[in-house]
């Protein structure tokens, strides 16, 4: 009998304490991106949030719409707030489902609130809450991150956030020309010693100028597309690097894969050949010689020969060496212009401090406080060394003879 | 408070209970040489039994001695009677020239002895047994001026024809069923188990229907324990009905409160072969074909007796897809209840936004529309074991779809679901052991309940119950989840995986021990040495 109590006991924890936060699907909002701006209203600072929801009713799968008309599929929902965390939560006042932020697939970040805040807030917040995951990919807004949303149609896929987050998986490892963290990666260069993060960079295209000048009578349209990477200084946005520039950055930091280097063979007033990258490996060696630190970067770079639009002869060894040598100048040169670049922005964005730290650490001691300056007249040798594997299917040129 | 109830209920329990059990104790009486006496007793047992037959003749020339025989009609082959018995007594008798000194002094010896052409008799002087014995379809035979009275065996009742089980089909292997003739039954695995130590003890069980109750065992093999433990139980029921083996099942199992069975219930006489020579005891019960094997352990409840004629690596591929099945049986509706309503971010959100689309719409929350399937779906069911049989199976899955996708159109349930709870009955029909599907279908309701409640914890916690609770359980002593826990490494050969048969030497540990090794070790085929092309001209070069 006390048996048949103590069960009735725990049935009634089931059917009491159970079920209080249960959430069905078709109660929930599920964001596919989220969005932060810093904007002015009546001379007041404050944050905006953005939320952009997926409508699953008008994404298809589900029964066809009665009426005919097709909706668009997502909704971009944006609330004021004095804090980024009031903004977010204001959100949830606009929606009639529960804001279910676990399916975000990217952050984007405005371009104010980075320069003149600082991306340390919205990694505070992204970190603090319970459904944003840190595998959100983290892109910084040429401009304001609303307009992003607002005008960024989305061209294959059926929302903005899965065309973003299926061209940034695709981006990186096939055309090595953008770069873009997800927020783990991010906080972790945030919160190294010296190393300066990066993030993506989006823009709108074609620009409110461009636009301004319509063809036709067609309504104007824009989109959306990653491209470099965005430059912070600590937590403050510090500039941009445009696609090449972020070449010569993935190099460095070993994450060139798969993508295509135009070149001028010599005597040739453009480019005409192209060397597919494959594969490359670069060593960070920093040394410290009589308080005078150096840093020597070894590139070793491998690839294919992806085009060739001269009839220049790839059959004999000695002919692959010289292209060879060409391709091993190229990218020495991207990385050059990269490290000048970040250079006058004062951004370690390589983590040339970390590696110095790490091999000396006793030296870091003393020059952790002005690391800044030395890095920005840092002596930074590239060696490259280069190594065409392959010349694809065929190996000379194709040539047609004139008759 | 609730205790007072709870006295409350029990005291108007108690008040219905005591009544004794109904003893209809017949008096002992022992037959006298009086033939008409004996008659009058008989007749006075057998009042308005309209199906006892009685019939009074004479044996012998001159001096004729009174005779009287007793059957039930329909029970007896009455030809085999008349060629037998009653032809040889009132006809041969006479010419004989030793009867015809037939009195009523030696008859009794005479017709023992000489006349009846009938293989079995037995000798009573009770009437009761005699009675007893004409109910199971034998023939009394009294003679005047003798105490004992001869018990015929003629038994022959009409019975179904040996088919294909239903409940266990299988593609490869043999089709014959048992039946409900209980002597049918032994017929078959005698025909499969030649050897005299194959032991079948019979007892008779239920004081009215004196129900046959068979215990088979191969002697040397079993565990002596389990038989004697097994008798004791049997002998133990008190009852005055066993109608089906059901009967016998709950009043001899280890753990009654449970909905897991701790008997393998088979129809098949191939799959109780196996399990006599793996060392288990059969309980075979007259007028059922389904029959009882202990001990009952985990990868019985999984294996079907085709595993050990397809070729192993199917066999084992078939083994490891039950599991998924099961898993799927058990789980499948309460994983979907559980995510779908606590864990959304652990689908992938092209799922999530195919869910959330599908049930765009629909009023219930998942765990309402995950009961109200389930249970629509054991209706059909249940429907369709019910229907007539042609229409039957028609009925069920016509019913099934229509109302799945009406269902659908209308909005009620969401089309992930019906695929959720087809996959989930369509699984827990791939169970072999019958009384196992019951079980896991059980248990899947108490699941979706704790899904619905607690998501994934609880299911996490229903799991450890049952895994707990299989821990504990037992039949005829041996753990049901041997020889997993406890382990015993060489039996695991022929539980989820199934070796082939040369690598299985051995019986299982737990029930085999008595004689473990069941066959000689290195029978594994090996290709024989290449011939050579010159042989055939060379021949005889072993000779």
């Amino acid at each position: 009998m006390r048996k048949g109590f103590f069960l009735s006991l725990i049935f009634l924890i089931l059917f009491t304490s159970g079920c209080w936060d249960r959430k069905e699907i078709d109660e929930l909002a599920i964001v596919g991106a989220t969005g932060f701006d810093k904007v002015t209203v009546n001379g007041r600072h404050m944050y905006r949030a953005i939320s952009y929801v997926y409508k699953p009713a008008e994404m298809g799968g589900g029964a066809e719409g009665g009426n005919g008309k097709t909706l668009a599929p997502f909704w971009v929902v944006s609330e004021l707030g004095e804090t980024l965390s009031d903004a977010e939560k204001n959100i949830s006042a606009r929606s009639s489902r529960f804001v279910f932020l676990a399916h975000s697939d990217m952050v984007i970040v405005g371009e104010r609130l980075a320069r003149e805040d600082g991306v340390d807030k919205v990694m505070d917040l992204l970190l603090r809450h319970k459904d944003l995951r840190m595998r959100n990919l983290l892109y910084i807004a040429e401009g304001e991150t609303l307009r992003v949303f607002e005008r960024g149609l989305p061209q294959f896929e059926s929302t903005l956030s899965q065309e973003l987050a299926g061209i940034s998986e695709k981006s990186l490892p096939i055309v090595s020309k953008t770069y873009v963290p997800d927020v783990k990666e991010f906080v972790y260069s945030l919160l190294a010693t010296g190393r300066d993060p990066v993030a993506g960079k989006l823009e709108v295209f074609p620009t409110p100028e461009e636009l301004s000048s319509p063809v036709g009578n067609e309504e104007p349209q824009s989109f959306v597309r990653p491209t470099g990477a965005a430059v912070f200084r600590e937590s403050k946005l510090a500039g941009w690097l445009t696609d090449t520039e972020t070449r010569g950055f993935l190099y460095v930091i070993n994450k060139a894969q798969v993508g295509i280097i135009p070149l001028k063979l010599p005597n040739s007033p453009q480019e005409n050949f192209s060397f597919q990258m494959t594969k490359a490996k670069t060593k960070i060696i920093p040394s410290v010689k009589n308080d005078n630190i150096s840093i020597t970067l070894e590139v070793k770079a491998e690839g294919n020969v992806g085009t060739m639009e001269d009839s220049v002869s790839l059959a004999k060894p000695e002919d692959i060496k010289k292209l060879e040598a060409l391709v091993a100048a190229e990218i020495k040169q991207l990385i050059k212009n990269t490290v000048d670049k970040t250079q006058n922005m004062e951004a370690d964005v390589f983590g040339f401090g970390e590696a110095v730290h790490r091999k000396y650490p006793k030296v870091w001691k003393n020059i952790e406080e002005e690391w800044r300056n030395i890095y920005s007249d840092l002596q930074v040798e590239v060696k490259v060394e280069t190594k065409i594997r392959g010349t694809g299917m065929i190996s000379n040129p194709i040539t047609v003879e004139s008759r | 408070m609730l205790r007072n109830i709870f006295k409350k209920l029990k005291k108007l329990a108690d008040r219905e209970r005591p009544y004794t059990k109904g003893e209809h104790l017949v008096e002992n009486i022992p037959l006298s040489t009086n033939l008409a006496r004996n008659i009058q007793h008989l007749k006075e047992i057998f009042q308005d039994c309209s199906d006892v037959v009685f019939r009074e003749y004479a044996i012998g020339g001159s001096k004729p001695v009174k005779a009287a025989i007793f059957y039930v009609d329909g029970l007896v082959n009455t030809s085999l009677l008349s060629d037998a018995a009653l032809n040889p007594l009132m006809v041969d008798s006479q010419w004989v020239n030793e009867f015809g000194k037939v009195n009523s002094r030696n008859a009794y010896k005479i017709v023992k002895d000489r006349l009846l052409t009938i293989g079995e008799i037995i000798e009573t002087n009770q009437v009761n047994e005699l009675a007893d014995h004409i109910m199971t379809g034998t023939t009394a035979l009294l003679l005047d001026g003798s105490e004992q009275a001869l018990i015929l065996n003629t038994r022959n009742w009409e019975s179904r024809a040996v088919e294909e089980p239903e409940t266990e089909a299988v593609v490869r292997g043999p089709r014959d069923g048992f039946t409900e003739n209980i002597r049918v039954n032994t017929a078959h695995i005698r025909r499969r188990i030649r050897t005299s130590r194959l032991k079948s003890e019979v007892m008779k069980i239920g004081t009215l229907t004196k129900t046959d109750v068979f215990i088979l065992y191969i002697k040397d093999i079993v565990d002596n324990k389990v038989v004697e433990e097994v008798r004791t139980r049997l002998s133990r029921i008190d009852t005055d009905s066993i109608l089906e083996s059901g009967y016998i099942e709950e009043f001899i199992e280890d753990e009654p409160f449970t909905p897991f069975a701790q008997m393998n219930v088979t129809e098949r006489p191939d799959k109780v072969a196996a399990g006599l020579l793996e060392g288990q005891v059969a309980i075979m019960v007259d007028n059922t074909p389904f029959v009882l094997m202990v001990p009952y352990t985990f990868p019985q409840f999984l294996s079907s007796p085709e595993d050990h004629y397809n070729r192993y690596p199917w066999a084992t591929f078939v083994r490891l897809l039950r599991i998924v099945a099961l898993i799927i049986a058990m789980l499948g509706p309460s994983v979907y209840v559980a995510i779908t309503s606590y864990h959304q971010e652990m689908i992938p959100t092209s799922l999530l936004i195919s869910i959330a689309s599908s049930r765009e719409g629909i009023p219930f929350p998942a765990f309402v529309e995950a009961i109200l399937m389930e249970v629509t779906f054991e209706i059909l069911r249940e429907a369709g074991v019910r229907l007539p049989r042609p229409i039957g199976p028609a009925i069920s899955f016509v019913g099934a779809l229509v109302i799945g996708e009406a269902a659908v159109t209308a909005k009620l349930v969401s089309p992930i679901m019906v695929v959720v709870v087809g996959l989930t009955a369509i699984a827990s029909f791939t169970i072999p052991s019958l009384e196992g599907a019951i079980a896991v279908r059980l248990i899947r309701f108490p699941i979706i309940f704790l899904a619905g409640a607690l998501g994934l914890f609880g299911i996490m916690v229903a799991l450890l119950a049952i895994l707990i609770h299989l821990c504990a359980l037992r039949s005829f002593g041996v753990p049901f989840l041997s020889p997993l826990a406890p382990l015993s490494p060489r039996d695991l050969k022929d539980s989820f995986v199934r070796f082939p048969w040369w690598a299985m030497f051995t019986r299982p540990h737990m029930t085999g021990s008595k004689e473990p090794v069941r066959q000689g070790f290195s029978q594994k085929p090996q290709t024989p040495p290449p011939r050579k092309n010159g042989n055939q001209k060379g021949g005889g070069k072993d000779a």
